[in-house]
């Protein structure tokens, strides 16, 4: 697997809401909302900006809105995972475990941190 | 409010607001009923968050792409303070370590050249220190290493 560097927030929490499958914007948001347990709130400049660096990446793609839609998602574009986009998930996944698990292993952590 | 908020919508460069436009308005639509649902705190919330957000990423859409050209555009500023503020005019070709002879005769530093002075120490302190915040706050692009 390649080498990513670490991502942002805005960036990591797009990328996994759109693991669980597409979305829209409007989605996108309230599932960070719903992931954080409402800490941390997106605005639409901050969300379709993180949305354009992704498509320019290559991680996140277009694509055609599902056929089953409501009047007012019609107008919505949907958002899809792109392999990539999943391997770097993946790879900042991995990164943090590794740093959690070092973190539990120093004694200098509190122990109620480190279970 | 709707119409208020796609009149700010404007402030965004043409391709991005070509792009996104219609969502975002559609979305501030969407969370602005919900917030109104609520209560009146919960809309005065949801406004000032749209506010906040809309500073920040405007900003951020803006200087895309010219970053680079605005570091170099605040080194060239740099230097040309630092150019008045030496007064190289001034030297009369003595360029010796020290008090040159024609000291005791020279006009006295004004309080302009000061000022100068003092833009030209801060703006290489304000550049470094908004560097370093970045890269602790890490890249916001996305990009794997090779």
């Amino acid at each position: 697997m390649a080498a990513y560097q670490p991502l942002t927030p805005a960036v990591f929490h797009v990328l996994l809401a759109l693991a669980e499958g597409d979305k829209h914007g409007y989605a996108i948001m309230k599932s960070v909302e719903e992931h954080t347990g409402g800490t941390l709130r997106m605005g639409a400049g901050t969300l379709y900006g993180t949305l354009q660096r992704l498509t320019d990446a290559g991680w996140v793609l277009e694509v055609t809105p599902p056929q089953a839609l409501s009047v007012r998602d019609e107008k919505r574009r949907f958002y899809r995972l792109t392999t990539d986009g999943r391997q770097a998930l993946g790879a900042e996944v991995k990164r943090l475990e590794d740093l959690v698990r070092l973190a539990r292993r120093s004694r200098g952590v509190p122990k109620a941190a480190r279970h | 409010m709707r119409h208020a908020y796609e009149t700010l919508l404007r402030l965004y460069p043409e391709a991005f607001r070509r792009r996104y436009g219609t969502e975002m308005s559609l979305d501030f639509a969407e969370g602005w009923a919900e917030a109104r649902a609520v209560g009146p705190v919960a809309t005065v919330v949801f406004a000032s968050r749209v506010a906040g957000d809309l500073v920040v990423s405007l900003l951020r859409e803006w200087t895309r792409g010219f970053r680079v050209a605005i570091a170099a555009a605040t080194a060239g500023v740099t230097l040309l303070l630092w150019g008045v503020a030496l007064r190289p005019w001034a030297w009369q070709g003595d360029l010796r370590i020290g008090p040159p002879p024609q000291a005791q005769n020279a006009p006295p530093v004004t309080e302009a050249e000061l000022l100068v002075l003092a833009t030209a120490v801060l703006i290489p302190i304000l550049v470094v220190l908004v560097c370093a915040s970045r890269l602790v706050k890490r890249r916001e692009v996305p990009r794997r290493r090779i």
